[in-house]
């Protein structure tokens, strides 16, 4: 059954504007840089939550091509340590050496979606994504 | 490799609960002024103020103001109290297992200073057994150390344009130490070494989030391993073996508006190919957002290898650079997880910490572009 409004991502909205907006000028020496971690923290979270899912299934797609399998675990969690398990693994014993365009183009694209969560600020994934 | 050994290898957690509480900090003050009153001439310390104190090192600033009216001003560089500083204790803060203790890297900023090299004069060192702890004692160079604003302000714009050159001309002459000449602590770490030693940290952290943690789940990072077979198959070969600073970057300069007076924090110093301590330096973490300034986030690589060059360097093979940058910006990936890792496993409780987690995919999509480079 969904909970109650507002919804996790808005709770954590709230949260964050409180800590950029009130409690961040009040503050000062090193609280000021903890202070926006948290908020940076919170930030974070909400993307997650709003496209971690999406992210998650797009990983788990291209790791079934690649490996050619659908991967074991009780869901979709297990799923993905399982196949990311193997595709580490074959990557590291030099299994995978022949199919490097392949291996490239899926780990560059779970990593998009990755920053996209985590940091879509960052120089290195602008480059990709505004080219 | 098990939690137990990450922990006692990696972190040097069980190492620190062993040992005394660290001193207070007029303790720390008043041992200094005993301890400097047998160095030098007749005088006291004055101005003693602690500047930057964290879980690796302590730096404290004084001023030894003789009965003959000579005052000079000294940095006293110390492990804080309740860690030990030997290298076994490893991966402090970020450090590695080749950590140099106080008294050799006091001793290694000796032997630069003796070649020429631009670094604080040491005056005196104390063994670990002392009751100041692994310590020693050198002059302070005036100037500006925060990488930020060496970037960004208008005093240092001089000292921007020649700085890419001159950090070349610098570790020419550094890498040209006589081998003989260097501390006996300081370890050889052939580039296999120092790839094993990265490939373990990795494993163990993942092991460990996948053995001991509520979440139970190891962690991939694929982009690594990708980075891990780049690394094997691009080994630099024939390189020479000689002094490598090993943390040779903005934030170890001291920077005055004519350029770099001095060269910080000789800890990770080590026998290797110097041409790690090119590729380090144009990592991208140290750019501050001065993307188009490779170098530091000051300068060319070009300026960099030509000063090199000039100041009597090997040709510089641009191919090993880059490998060393590539390896350079998986230590920092890693270092990242590990920076969680010490929140998640226990050994500190620092929320911050946690979020430098979430950092380590940013090295790796920077990884991704550095090998499909090369």
């Amino acid at each position: 059954m969904p909970q109650d409004r507002a919804s996790a991502e808005e709770l954590l909205g709230g949260v964050e504007a409180f800590l950029r907006k009130d409690v961040l000028p009040q503050l000062s020496g090193a609280s000021i840089y903890k202070c926006r971690v948290a908020a940076n923290i919170l930030s974070i979270v909400q993307r997650e939550l709003a496209q971690g899912g999406a992210a998650d299934q797009a990983e788990l797609a291209g790791l079934q091509t690649l490996l050619n399998r659908q991967g074991q675990g009780p869901d979709r969690a297990g799923q993905l340590d399982d196949l990311n398990g193997e595709l580490c693994a074959k990557i590291r014993s030099g299994e995978l050496d022949g199919e490097r365009e392949a291996v490239m183009t899926h780990v560059r694209s779970t990593l998009l979606d990755k920053l996209a969560i985590a940091n879509p600020k960052y120089a290195g994934y602008r480059e990709f994504v505004d080219g | 490799m098990n939690k137990e050994v990450v922990n006692k290898e990696i972190t040097g957690k069980g190492v620190s609960e062993d040992k005394a509480p660290g001193l207070s900090d007029s303790e720390v003050a008043g041992l200094l002024s005993e301890e400097a009153a047998h160095y030098f001439a007749a005088g006291k310390a004055e101005n003693i103020e602690k500047m930057s104190g964290g879980a690796s090192r302590e730096t404290w600033s004084f001023d030894w103001v003789g009965d003959d009216g000579r005052n000079a001003g000294l940095i006293l560089r110390r492990d804080p109290g309740n860690t030990g500083s030997s290298g076994a204790e490893g991966w402090r803060g970020g450090k590695t297992t080749y950590s140099l203790d106080r008294t050799t890297e006091a001793e290694l900023q000796r032997v630069v200073s003796e070649a020429g090299g631009l670094v604080a004069k040491v005056h005196f060192s104390l063994p670990e057994n002392h009751a100041l702890g692994g310590c020693y004692v050198m002059d302070r160079i005036e100037g500006e150390v925060l990488a930020p604003r060496i970037l960004r302000e208008d005093i240092y714009a001089g000292a921007r344009k020649t700085m890419a050159r001159q950090c070349g001309e610098i570790l020419a002459g550094l890498h040209a130490v006589d081998p003989a000449k260097l501390p006996k602590g300081l370890v050889q770490m052939p580039v296999q070494a120092m790839i094993a030693y990265y490939r373990e940290l990795l494993d163990g952290i993942s092991e460990f989030y996948r053995d001991s943690t509520a979440v139970a789940r190891p962690e991939y990072h694929p982009a690594f391993e990708l980075t891990f077979r780049w690394l094997e198959q691009n080994i630099p070969k024939n390189a020479p073996s000689g002094l490598v600073h090993g943390d040779f970057r903005n934030g170890n300069f001291v920077v005055g508006p004519e350029g770099i007076r001095a060269v910080l924090d000789w800890e990770l110093g080590h026998v290797g190919d110097g041409m790690e301590d090119l590729g380090w330096l144009c990592v991208r973490a140290w750019r501050f957002g001065q993307h188009d300034k490779p170098v530091g986030g000051f300068g060319q690589r070009e300026d960099l290898f030509a000063g090199y060059e000039d100041a009597g360097g090997r040709k510089v093979d641009p191919q090993a650079v880059h490998f060393w940058e590539v390896l350079g910006t998986l230590k920092w990936g890693i270092v990242c997880m590990f920076q969680a890792y010490k929140h998640l496993s226990g050994l500190i409780d620092s929320f911050e910490h946690m979020a430098i987690g979430r950092r380590a995919c940013e090295n790796e999509i920077d990884l991704l572009k550095l090998i499909e480079e090369a």
